[in-house]
């Protein structure tokens, strides 16, 4: 179940928040662990057995906590043992499945026909839960006492199946006393249909441009045409991403919580070292703090340096999916960051200009190595954005960018505006006044009518 | 704190429980059976592919009073095909049932509708290419619209040539898992088509021998999005039409 779905907001939140807010506050938890766990069933319905290796995750860990703490000798084995747990399943479910099929191209005789079926939210919450021991085995947080605390913390449905990726030190808090106030409540609801909007009304339909040029074939797309495709993926990845953790987020303070902001208007950055700071800010934060940190970050020399940020990236790349494009997208993102945190970055943070032309380049290029995921299709897709290599600028149908521009351009520009603070900044100015609550009820409609249209898509993060 | 572990724990395991149990024993196959193509493309595949070997005088075939009527797959044709010379009244998602109603933007005319056009430019020769979009409906409905269709043309157009464009296949992979647009209903439609064809004086095309996998469905490399053929692929249809357009006359004149 995806929250930008017509289940959800009609069945699933009303009958959940029903309960949620009727139930005294000491029931809550169970509540929420109830309603997480059905939300997890209902996407996993072709293959329950996968809420029984969520249970056992959820069991290992809460294990696992309790034990560094009762058996400090043997803290090490207990973290490395919830770690391999993780890790194994992470590996099994995700990538074996394309490491057995290259094995079938170079052994002989070897078969692999078996379909390995990704467990929804498994990346998500293997990570939060590698976390949550690492954090216990440092120190940094005593180990959950109540086993249904440590479950909602893993489950809970806002943040389950596509982050953010939140700490145990985040929330653990409000894991067990959390004060519900009608105001948060009602923020968060705003949040909810904020992100429904984003996702629905604006990165769903400038999606289908994106869409439509892989349907005519990249060789067949004119220059122009080809740029405004890239730029279209562009801003459906981010608005359907930012639009999901905004949901999240909202789900998030409806039930009491302070969810992390994933986001923080990415598309302004003026480096790669800043937009990886802006994007997906929850996944960034892990791998620093639990991979480049632990492997001496960049405390001992430039070499080590290079060589920790290459094991980042690559692991980052891995991590979107199991694929050589995500291996080089890692990688190309590794050496843009590396030359600008030793030659090139301190120019562009003091000429910002620059900076956005910069970005405005880079940005779409290594999203184009991110979406496209045959590497003899992207080699054909880099050659209509750079035809001067081959082909020349124009499609054998001559003004197809212009057909496609006057399809798409609200979208375009609705994309270039929100990936400014403007909207944010208006929505602020206007968040006490009726108007708002008037705005979000149109919000709110639009995208249910799209969606009863049947013009909803899977979150593309879904995959991951 | 202890009892409510032992309480939460105990939930684990039932749930667990019930959750494995409720898996099935035998998986089901999952797979629908590749439903065999019946005689009349094979035939069609056969006469065409014998016709193909005779070489065709392309030359002798102008499209300058050339009409082609369809929907996605026509506006490829028209996109990409590199007809310069022929009109186009098409839109993605045309239907049998509004065809003769909708308004369209045909190039060097205006917004027209289908009659309005037809009475403003004499054709040599017209194409249809309809029916896929209306597999949703029940089939006699959309082959008297069709048959309806080709009444008005005629009426409007008698010294044009009529071809029918058989409808191409979905890959096997989409038509395994669509009930109303797969393999199986797009051939019944096309042999009602053709059956209308033969009767009528009219000129059955069926280019799905250039794109088919020998298994009667659109190859999978073909398409991005099991339906639609990519876009390099249209060049080689038009051409194809221009033959087989060429051949017709021969046969004609012979």
């Amino acid at each position: 179940m995806v929250f930008s779905s017509l289940p959800f907001i009609f069945v699933f939140m009303p009958i959940f928040f029903g309960c949620y807010y009727l139930v005294p506050d000491r029931f809550k938890n169970a509540v929420l662990l109830i309603g997480s766990l059905s939300f997890y069933l209902v996407g996993t319905l072709d293959h329950p057995e996968y809420l029984t290796l969520f249970l056992l995750s959820i069991l290992v860990d809460f294990m696992m906590g309790i034990w560094m703490e009762d058996y400090p000798r043997y803290r090490r084995v207990f973290l490395v043992f919830g770690i391999v747990v993780h890790l194994t399943s992470l590996v099994i479910f995700k990538y074996l499945g394309f490491i057995l099929s290259e094995f079938e191209k170079v052994i002989p005789g070897y078969h692999f026909n078996e379909e390995i079926v990704l467990p929804i939210g498994i990346s998500f919450y293997s990570f939060q839960g590698i976390s949550y021991l690492v954090d216990v085995y440092t120190q940094k947080i005593r180990p959950a006492k109540s086993l249904l605390c440590y479950a909602v913390y893993l489950s809970m449905f806002a943040q389950l199946i596509a982050g953010p990726i939140v700490t145990y030190h985040e929330v653990q808090n409000e894991l067990t006393a959390r004060k519900m106030r009608w105001s948060t409540v009602r923020q968060g609801l705003a949040t909810f249909i904020l992100g429904l909007g984003l996702k629905v009304l604006l990165a769903n339909p400038v999606g289908k441009l994106w869409t439509q040029i892989g349907t005519i074939g990249f060789e067949s797309v004119s220059t122009p045409l080809a740029w405004m495709g890239i730029l279209a993926y562009t801003f459906q990845i981010y608005f359907d991403f930012w639009g999901y953790s905004l949901m999240a987020v909202g789900l998030g303070k409806m039930l009491g919580f302070h969810l992390p902001k994933n986001f923080d208007h990415p598309y302004l950055s003026v480096t790669m070292t800043e937009f990886w700071r802006r994007w997906h800010i929850t996944l960034g934060a892990w791998f620093r703090e639990y991979v480049y940190i632990p492997l001496g970050g960049n405390r001992h020399g430039k070499r080590q340096t290079i060589r920790n940020l290459g094991i980042v990236w690559l692991l980052t790349g891995i991590w979107h999916g199991a694929g050589y494009h995500f291996m080089l997208w890692g990688l190309v993102l590794w050496v843009i960051l590396v030359l600008e945190r030793f030659w090139i970055g301190s120019f562009f943070t003091k000429h910002r200009l620059a900076g956005h032309l910069y970005m405005m380049l880079i940005i779409p290029l290594t999203w184009a190595i991110f979406a496209i995921d045959d590497i003899s299709q992207l080699g054909v897709f880099f050659t209509r954005l750079f035809p001067f290599f081959n082909g020349g600028m124009w499609s054998s149908f001559r003004y197809d960018y212009v057909k496609y521009f006057s399809l798409y351009y609200p979208f375009l520009l609705a994309g270039l505006l929100f990936s400014t603070r403007l909207p944010v900044r208006l929505m602020n100015k206007l968040r006490r006044k009726r108007i708002f609550w008037i705005g979000l009820l149109v919000i709110f409609g639009a995208s249910v009518y799209c969606l009863q249209q049947g013009l909803n898509d899977p979150f593309l993060y879904f995959q991951f | 704190m202890y009892k409510s572990n032992l309480i939460t724990l105990l939930s684990f395991f039932l749930i667990a429980v019930l959750v494995l149990c409720s898996l099935p024993f035998e998986q089901p196959s999952g797979k629908d059976d590749v439903i065999d193509i019946g005689t009349p493309l094979t035939q069609t595949v056969t006469r065409l592919s014998e016709s193909s070997r005779r070489s065709p005088h392309t030359a002798d075939v102008s499209f300058a009073h050339t009409l082609f009527i369809g929907d996605s797959r026509t506006v490829g044709l028209m996109e990409y095909a590199g007809l310069e010379e022929a009109d186009f009244f098409c839109t993605v998602g045309m239907s049998l049932f509004s065809v003769e109603e909708v308004s369209v933007e045909v190039g060097g005319v205006g917004a027209v509708t289908l009659e309005t056009l037809l009475a403003g430019r004499a054709y040599d020769r017209i194409y249809i290419m309809l029916g896929i979009n209306d597999l949703g409906y029940d089939e006699q409905s959309i082959i008297d619209q069709y048959r309806h269709l080709v009444q008005t043309i005629r009426r409007q157009a008698p010294d044009a040539q009529l071809y029918l464009q058989a409808n191409l296949h979905v890959t096997r992979e989409r038509s395994q898992q669509d009930a109303t647009f797969n393999n199986a209903a797009i051939d019944r439609l096309n042999a009602s088509l053709e059956e209308m064809a033969n009767t009528q004086n009219l000129i059955y095309l069926d280019a799905n021998v250039l794109f088919d996998d020998g298994g009667g469905n659109l190859s999978e490399e073909k398409s991005a999005d099991q339906t639609h053929l990519y876009a390099k692929y249209y060049a080689q249809w038009g051409t194809w039409i221009m033959e087989q357009t060429a051949l017709r006359n021969g046969e004609e004149s012979a």
